[in-house]
């Protein structure tokens, strides 16, 4: 069973992403602060939905940006999903500016306006700009991913782009990710069948980006 | 672009579920989970459970079917009836609900709309709008279509969006469990006064009535009758969608 700890930071309902998780046979342990944190767990999960600039202060004040950049550092896997994928980005334009992770370069800003109705809530198809990264992976065409999102971030690194969707003439970042560092912007744990599959992968996923 | 999202609407008369006609004559057809589940492995892009006779009681009692179906089912889960306070929101969220669903309470507090929405964000909170047709318009009614309230259904559409609703949900009372198919005209008139999604319910019981509501500008049907009596599965009616070239979620 694949350990895996779950980052529970104030930042909105840990209920469905808990549940998934053990769906997929993860053995979970909750963490809330960087003394509850065990470092011999090699999957770590980066949940959240909410404002950046509470999530980031949060997560300082009980020392888990430091676990967490001390995880990935040493190459092992580390998701985050929706508010827990902008935060692995250097910054956000959300209410001010705001300095986040750093994991993956680049930033998070407002999904324009000629994007249609905001927050982007619904199913979208997913056009996969990685296809043999190995999250991706054994999807056939354009998987379906549920989303719920305001902001949205905009990977900088060449290659760091794994999946986008199309909002209007915008195209907007579905997943990013670098070395064993992945953000999804859509939440898997809502995405029935083809979500779940993603969490399986990453369970199976030694943290290697291809 | 907008992709019509397919709910399966489940009213629930604990412990069962029911189906009305006009919000009437409620039928008993059975657990509101074992519906619950053939729907989302047949293809359900949300699952909807209303407590419909919470309003009357004065409380929602759904939450431990919340819960359990949020343990095994993973797509979006709403729930609508008798919730009162952002506590009572609260309550269901951390049930595993997704959204909230507020009808009669939104009414008689409109202040409910702006807190629910400051606290969880407006894509927890979705308005829902039971109109009857009043002369040339809709009024919104309460308490399941109970209760009259002499409101301008389109007009209070309006407003519960500029205090923060996030989505607009319209039962036309009229359609529903008819069988005549969805109310355009209602759809029409609320579409183009917000911006946020309108998901139309009641009367669709083919797939060209929701192939019509699609065409009309629908960002989501809601669907109880012609599912719960086998008029068709989500399965076929999708397989229907995308032929006629509706893009929906295989």
């Amino acid at each position: 069973m694949t350990r895996v700890q779950l980052v529970d930071y104030d930042a909105g309902n840990m209920f469905s992403i808990h549940r998934a998780l053990m769906e997929v046979g993860a053995d979970v342990r909750v963490v809330s602060g960087a003394e509850d944190w065990d470092p011999d767990i090699g999957h770590v999960v980066l949940p959240g939905v909410g404002a950046f600039g509470h999530g980031m202060g949060v997560l300082r004040a009980h020392g888990l940006d430091v676990a967490l950049r001390d995880h990935a550092v040493r190459g092992r896997p580390l998701m985050g999903v929706c508010l827990g994928a902008q935060l692995l980005f250097e910054r956000s334009e959300e209410f001010g500016s705001h300095e986040g992770l750093g994991l993956l370069p680049g930033a998070v800003r407002r999904i324009p306006a000629d994007a249609g109705r905001v927050p982007h809530v619904g199913w979208a198809p997913t056009e996969l700009d990685r296809p043999d990264h190995p999250l991706l992976g054994g999807y056939d065409g354009r998987p379906w991913f549920y989303f719920v999102h305001s902001f949205m971030f905009e990977p900088s690194g060449p290659g760091d782009l794994l999946a986008h969707v199309r909002i209007g003439p915008s195209s907007v970042a579905a997943a990013a990710g670098r070395d064993s560092v992945v953000g999804v912007q859509f939440h898997p744990e809502r995405s029935g069948p083809v979500g779940i599959g993603l969490l399986r992968r990453f369970l199976a996923w030694g943290g290697d980006d291809a | 672009m907008t992709h019509l999202r397919i709910v399966a609407r489940l009213d629930v008369k604990a412990p069962n579920l029911v189906k009305g006609v006009r919000l009437e004559g409620l039928r008993v057809l059975g657990p509101p989970a074992e519906f619950a589940t053939r729907y989302y492995a047949d293809g359900a892009d949300e699952i909807h459970y209303q407590d419909i006779v919470a309003s009357l009681y004065g409380r929602n009692g759904l939450r431990d079917l919340v819960e359990a179906t949020a343990m095994s089912l993973f797509v979006p889960l709403t729930v609508g009836g008798g919730l009162r306070s952002v506590e009572d929101i609260r309550v269901m969220l951390r049930a595993g609900a997704d959204r909230v669903s507020l009808n009669t309470a939104a009414i008689a507090r409109p202040d409910l709309i702006e807190e629910s929405a400051h606290v969880f964000g407006v894509q927890c909170v979705c308005i829902a709008v039971e109109a009857v047709r009043a002369g040339t318009g809709w009024e919104a009614m309460t308490d399941c279509g109970r209760e009259h309230t002499h409101r301008d259904a389109v007009d209070w559409a309006e407003e519960a969006v500029a205090r923060g609703a996030g989505e607009i949900l319209l039962t036309a009372i009229d359609r529903d469990g008819t069988r005549k198919g969805m109310d355009l005209a209602l759809l029409e008139a609320v579409r183009d006064r917000v911006d946020v999604p309108v998901l139309l319910h009641g009367g669709a019981w083919t797939a060209a009535h929701v192939r019509e509501a699609a065409a009309a500008g629908a960002s989501g049907v809601h669907l109880a009758s012609m599912l719960h009596h086998g008029a068709t599965t989500i399965a076929e009616l999708k397989r229907d969608l995308a032929e006629a070239g509706v893009e929906v979620r295989p």
